[in-house]
């Protein structure tokens, strides 16, 4: 540790002299065009030793991406199933990922980082186009890294874009319009979207996945001088929404969506983010900070079936404070380009999440499986209540701090990279879980009994991570440039709430069990909250890669191969369980190639994006089963994404022709392979008609309405699947003022 | 002033009878006291003989100490049992002895998974406390069981 914190004096010194020493030029020869940008890396994206992919905004628009979901494919290696509701977010990047808690991705808008993964899926709009930064980038970007960096960036008031509207309205009475516009220090862009929904839940005979959402973003950028620029972004996002389409997987038959209870999401989440940004005589200043709020409420039938068993409500109100600051060399002409920063957050949720136990709960998870073990001629045991809630209230902290260097240095045709964080996180959970019940022993009892039981305490953890990086690229030509990457991320660890309400009904069991004097040779087990705190997962990356820039034509390849430690997933503890637990599974290791390839002569336009991953336990054995060898679940081996398009000229208007094919997989579903999926196409198309300043188009997405299952899990022994979305046809108008 | 004289001296002689009279409730009332045991259970099963130690039993008397209850804890009745149980065999009867008691009960509903258990009805409840020595037979419904341990 001593000669780390050695290292990095040393380091933030020498950059700090060398930013300082005098230079023979004046500011007026050297001062570039001042600009934010939302990549932290201090060389051109193209010259970077990372594999790169870049989205433009009319790729989104001529695709309809406006959630992050629906760059799945487009992006190799990127999966974001769409399941659940806005708030699952489950991403999958590089063969890592997990259903639940902290995500791989890192997201940035406008360099905010978005510390809340239930934030991460909101509707865009004025949006000028994202970057993902493929593979770990823990050095620079910290905590939740390991498998890659979306960078959004909005629209700038600098941008002088033409205002615009669009409105667009389609199948299950989908309806989004938006507006975007700049003035002044200002650009504004909001977007409302309904849809009724697209899967009918056959219990209720309505759709169980409506939408409602707004979204605002306001951009305020400001120069003072020619040196300092500050800016301001707010972010405030609004839904109300159903979801949880999740049909029984029975008699190797998919059944229809059909559950009782309530399946909703609501969600506010506001941010805001300021950022300074100087040009100094030697050293350039970038400081961000923001605060993120979020308060959402979600309520679910976590039977996911016709009967009163037991529903989950999780209603979160977080806020948290993030703070960064790097100081860079202004000479961006100089040989090495030194940038050192420091990082901190720290964030608080109270969460309230409930498990309430409806009557066919409390008859088949706990009466049944009590009086299976009592004798028939003992007597049995009865509770009376219509409704049995276990409530569990959480006070989450988490805190990180960190301090980071990264020296880029050209020589000649090479750029070599270093670069090394030192990153703390730490942790406290507070729970105060409390169960109340009426019981009856009979026949010894003549009366019900009140039983509580309380269960109380922190649990707390604290690590520290280094996390360095080492590249080279070489340009072999002014069009090729070749890399190769060491590098090492990891994903945070954390706590599982989810299996509290499982913790409680044991503790329930047994509790009850001893106030009658009834102890069972096997008693009620499960995990305890010592054992829901779980570590961070750790990535080390080693990728060669080239990117080719002629013409019209760009091509990028990249290979890597990723060993992963203590990989967090998601299991369900044996038995009957209730609750959901993540877990270090072992080790892993995930051998991979991508590519990118787009091409766009004159009128025509093409695009290809595929990749291949072998992602695989090296050993994993969750205490019942071996998995070492195995898949990683819910990982596609490929995901794929070719376009075309062709422009016509009509009468001074252009017609537009784009069509697309987008798919992944094979998946496992589970760690010993036994489910499978495999590899789903999906076909969209699109058609629009051009002019200066407006544009109508049809778009289609799964225009064959392809049929599959895009996400699978297990609840009470029973097995569940989500279907991927059917045939979806807008037309829309875009109208620039 | 004789008046208020007299009032104040019957007032404390009344003060002091109440007095006196708490003192002597204190003489003559014993608080229950609980003694517990550690030891073997002996049950003559269907399938045929089995012990379990480290049986705790308590030994709880009443004011009077004239009668005790004996709770047995974790005691399973049958090695094939999937469970253990708390029991309790109310009103026993205690005649001090110079070296502890004798116990007896005809027959008596014990106590068991919170209330009385009649399917478990004690009959011919024999024992004795002998120094710190607990001992005592009896049937737990048709199941011949009998029990042996010391003073913890």
């Amino acid at each position: 540790m001593k000669t780390f914190a050695a290292v990095m004096t040393t380091l933030v010194l020498i950059s700090f002299l060398t930013a300082v020493s005098p230079s023979g030029d004046t500011l007026a020869q050297h001062l570039p065009d001042v600009t934010i940008t939302a990549q932290k890396e201090r060389i051109p994206v193209r010259l970077l030793s990372s594999a790169v992919s870049s989205v433009s905004q009319e790729s989104m628009h001529k695709e309809g991406t406006y959630r992050p979901n629906a760059l799945s494919q487009k992006i190799p290696g990127l999966h974001i199933p769409d399941y659940g509701a806005s708030m699952t977010s489950t991403i999958y990047l590089r063969g890592m990922g997990s259903r639940m808690e902290n995500p791989v991705m890192g997201l940035y808008v406008d360099g905010i980082p978005i510390l809340d993964k239930n934030a991460y899926d909101f509707d865009w709009e004025g949006i000028q186009g994202v970057t993902m930064l493929r593979g770990p980038q823990g050095t620079l970007y910290g905590r939740n890294s390991m498998g890659g960096v979306l960078s959004i960036s909005t629209i700038s008031p600098t941008d002088d874009s033409d205002p615009a509207i669009h409105l667009e309205y389609g199948s299950s009475g989908t309806v989004r319009a938006g507006a975007s516009f700049t003035s002044g220090s200002h650009a504004l862009s909001t977007t409302y979207r309904h849809t009724d929904g697209y899967y009918l839940n056959t219990f209720k005979n309505s759709n169980c996945d409506p939408y409602d959402g707004l979204s605002l973003r306001w951009r305020w950028e400001r120069r003072s001088g020619e040196r300092t620029i500050m800016s301001n972004l707010l972010m405030a996002d609004i839904s109300r929404e159903g979801g949880f389409a999740y049909g029984q997987w029975k008699d190797e038959t998919l059944h229809p969506v059909s559950y009782n209870d309530e399946g909703s999401y609501s969600r506010l989440s506001v941010t805001d983010g300021y950022r300074y940004h100087r040009h100094g005589n030697t050293m350039i200043t970038d400081a961000t900070t923001s605060v993120q709020l979020l308060a959402d409420d979600m309520h679910m039938d976590q039977d996911y079936t016709e009967r009163s068993v037991f529903t989950l409500q999780q209603r979160q109100l977080s806020g948290a404070g993030t703070l960064e600051l790097i100081l860079s060399r202004e000479d961006s002409d100089a040989a090495w380009q030194p940038q050192t920063g420091i990082f901190s957050f720290y964030k608080l949720n109270s969460m309230h999440a409930p498990v309430v136990f409806g009557r066919d709960g409390i008859e088949s998870l706990i009466l049944n499986n009590a009086n299976s073990h009592i004798p028939t001629d003992i007597g049995y045991l009865a509770i009376s209540d219509s409704r049995l809630p276990v409530n569990s209230d959480f006070m989450i902290g988490s805190w990180n701090a960190a301090l980071f260097h990264e020296s880029v240095f050209s020589l000649d045709r090479w750029i070599l990279t270093a670069g090394i964080r030192l990153d703390y996180e730490g942790g406290k959970m507070d729970y105060d879980c409390m169960a109340r019940l009426h019981y009856r022993f009979i026949p010894t009892m003549a009366a019900d009994r009140e039983l509580s039981v309380p269960y109380k305490g922190t649990v707390n953890h604290q690590r520290i991570e280094i996390i360095p990086k080492l590249s080279a690229l070489f340009k072999a030509s002014d069009a090729m440039a070749i890399y190769s990457t060491l590098s090492k991320g990891y994903r945070a660890g954390g706590f599982n709430t989810q299996i509290f309400s499982d913790i409680l009904q044991n503790l329930t069991m047994n509790a009850l069990m001893q106030d009658l004097g009834v102890y069972l040779d096997r008693q009620f087990v499960s995990v305890s909250a010592l054992n829901t705190e779980y570590d961070p997962e750790t990535a080390w990356n080693l990728e060669l890669g080239a990117r080719l820039h002629k013409g019209s034509l760009t091509t990028s390849l990249a290979a890597y191969r990723i060993s992963v430690q203590n990989q967090q997933l998601t299991v369900f503890p044996p038995g009957l369980s209730t609750g959901r637990m993540m877990t270090n599974a072992g080790r892993s290791r995930t051998m991979g190639v991508e590519t990118e390839i787009g091409w766009n002569p004159g009128r025509f336009r093409s695009q290809v994006s595929w990749s291949w991953c072998d992602a695989r336990f090296v050993t994993f054995n969750d205490g019942n089963n071996d998995y070492s060898g195995n898949r990683i679940p819910y990982v596609p081996e490929h995901t794929l994404y070719v376009s075309a398009g062709y422009s016509i000229n009509i009468k001074g208007k252009t017609l537009d022709l784009d069509a697309s094919v987008n798919g992944s997989g094979p998946f496992s579903w589970d760690e010993s392979g036994t489910r499978q999926e495999p590899f789903i196409v999906k076909v969209n198309g699109r058609i629009a008609l051009v002019s200066d300043r407006w544009e109508v188009y049809l778009r289609a997405d799964n225009l064959t309405d392809r049929t599959g299952r895009s996400f699978y899990f297990k609840s009470m022994g029973n097995e569940f699947f989500a279907s991927i979305k059917p045939r979806i046809i807008m037309t829309g108008i875009t109208i620039k003022l | 002033m004789k008046k208020t004289v007299f009032l104040m001296l019957a007032l404390a002689a009344l003060l002091a009878g109440c007095e006196k009279s708490e003192k002597e409730d204190e003489v003559v009332k014993n608080t229950p006291e609980t003694t517990d045991y550690s030891g073997t259970l002996t049950v003559d099963a269907s399938s045929g003989t089995f012990d379990t130690e480290n049986i705790r039993v308590s030994f709880t008397s009443t004011e009077k100490a004239d009668s005790a209850s004996i709770t047995l804890y974790q005691v399973k009745f049958s090695p094939r049992m999937p469970l253990t149980l708390d029991v309790t065999v109310p009103g026993i009867k205690v005649a001090k002895t110079e070296k502890g008691a004798i116990l007896t009960c005809q027959r008596v509903v014990p106590l068991a998974m919170g209330g009385e258990y009649p399917s478990y009805t004690v009959t011919g409840f024999e024992g004795e406390i002998v120094d710190d020595e607990l001992t005592f037979s009896l049937n737990f419904g048709s199941t011949p069981t009998s029990y042996r341990g010391k003073r913890q």
